[in-house]
């Protein structure tokens, strides 16, 4: 599955390829328009190619080890939230998103689930029972 | 000495003359052998005992159910190799990446006594996480790519000072002398003070504390040791594959997730048990991954995974107690080696 920039081809090219693929075809169209000031002409178009990207991702990247690391960051989350608290577990999702996405800020993104596993070994050292949970360690 | 008295008695025993006939047999297999995958398989399985024993101490013995064994295996590991490219021998690596991993176990037993039960193992599963992805994302140790042999310790002739064997045989040797020096250690420490501390702690936490055992100093000998050998264990596999990254020893599934699964099969309450545990599941992973995963395999990847998750399944339902706690329970085994279960020895 390649992404292929139309607008680099010429048109036996495009025809080539279009004859040769037998999947389906996205092709983002968007007209050229102002849209305020503070917005580019193409903003139309990259709206679609940002959309037809979209689409590409949902069956696109899907390995079976996506898995496994919303498994252990679940894990954190209700950990953190306490075990058998709904209210701790939607604010532990959300404390959990907000400290990943800030420390990306300061730290490389790719270590950005350090800093949720660290908090996690906190929180199991300093209050085992997570902010709402009940029971000891 | 207690212990080689102890020792000494225990292999007078029926199943002693077992286990020493079973040694004997080890030493002089690869002399009649030929076959260097099934040489390489039992490298393997003395590898993984080594791990398997090293855990075990700390689950079976002191109740610390760890599930963050590869965070010793790879700091072995990669001290190993960065002190190669020294010009460090291997054997030094070796013992220095088992006193590396042991100190920082020792250090980890800090905060970690802390934790319960199944929060022990939480915390050490993490860990486990934490390490692989800080290591993957280490430019200075080689990041995601990992860690080649150095170029001329590649090129130098084969020797026993640089470990640099392209046959299987020497690895063989060198992981059953550690497997037998680690097992003579266990069996001594076991049968100490300390051994009697760890089993005392894995009963009953606050009944240990109270008889004045220090708890968290007891923890933290048991994880320095077990942190040790499963460090030295990490070195064995950086001499014998020359490559290492972060997704292989720092591996949840196939290094921390590794000697839970042979303690299941084996049984943990005895001190051999995650030995036998490896000697079934490691030459039938590795035959299963070249016969199934070598027929099948290109159809159905990671076929013999799944096969042996079955396996796996089947033996936690039927035999919860393990292959020894069973023969033990049937009467078919005398507890070979003074265990927790209760030896006859003492």
């Amino acid at each position: 599955m390649d992404r292929i920039w139309l607008q680099d081809m010429t048109w036996q090219e495009a025809e080539e390829i279009v004859a040769k693929s037998r999947g389906i075809i996205l092709l983002p169209v968007g007209s050229v328009e102002q849209h305020g000031l503070h917005l580019p002409l193409g903003t139309d178009t990259y709206l679609a190619i940002g959309l037809a990207g979209g689409i590409l991702s949902t069956f696109y990247y899907v390995i079976p080890e996506v898995g496994g690391r919303f498994c252990m960051l679940s894990f954190v989350i209700v950990v953190l939230g306490g075990f058998g608290s709904l209210l701790g577990t939607f604010l532990g999702g959300l404390i959990i998103g907000v400290a990943e996405e800030i420390s990306a800020i300061f730290i490389p993104p790719v270590m950005k689930d350090v800093v949720a596993f660290i908090l996690f070994l906190l929180i199991l050292m300093l209050k085992p029972s997570g902010l709402f949970g009940e029971g000891g360690r | 000495m207690r212990a080689l008295r102890m020792i000494k008695a225990e292999l007078s025993t029926k199943a002693g003359r077992i286990f020493t006939a079973a040694a004997i047999v080890a030493v002089i297999l690869p002399l009649v052998v030929r076959d260097q995958f099934f040489i390489n398989a039992m490298m393997l399985v003395y590898m993984y005992s080594i791990i398997a024993l090293a855990w075990n101490l700390m689950n079976g013995y002191t109740g610390l159910l760890s599930f963050g064994h590869a965070v010793f295996f790879g700091i072995g590991a990669y001290t190993l190799m960065l002190l190669l490219y020294r010009g460090v021998t291997p054997w030094i690596g070796m013992l220095l990446g088992g006193l590396l991993s042991a100190g920082f176990a020792f250090l980890l037993g800090v905060p970690f006594s802390r934790l319960r039960s199944h929060w022990f193992a939480l915390g050490t599963l993490v860990l486990g996480e934490i390490f692989l992805i800080v290591f993957a994302n280490w430019r200075a140790v080689g990041g995601a790519l990992g860690l080649d042999q150095p170029r001329r310790f590649l090129l130098s002739p084969p020797s026993i000072y640089w470990l640099n064997y392209a046959r299987p045989t020497p690895y063989y040797y060198l992981a059953l002398g550690i497997l037998g020096l680690e097992l003579l250690s266990l069996y001594a420490i076991l049968n100490s003070r300390p051994g009697y501390f760890f089993q005392a702690i894995r009963e009953d936490e606050e009944a240990a504390m109270a008889s004045g055992i220090n708890v968290t100093l007891y923890k933290c000998i048991s994880m320095a040791i077990s942190g040790f050998f499963t460090g030295v264990a990490g070195g064995i596999y950086t001499v014998r594959f020359g490559y290492i990254d972060p997704y292989a020893v720092f591996s949840m599934m196939r290094i921390s997730v590794y000697p839970v699964i042979a303690g299941l099969i084996g049984g943990v309450y005895s001190l051999i048990g995650p030995m036998i545990g490896s000697l079934i599941f490691v030459p039938t992973a590795e035959y299963l991954r070249a016969i199934v995963g070598g027929t099948l395999g290109s159809r159905f990847q990671g076929v013999h995974f799944a096969s042996f998750g079955i396996v796996l399944l089947i033996i936690s339902m039927r035999i919860p107690e393990g292959l020894m706690g069973w023969l033990e329970m049937r009467g078919l085994l005398k507890p070979l080696m003074a265990s927790g279960g209760g030896g006859d020895e003492r």
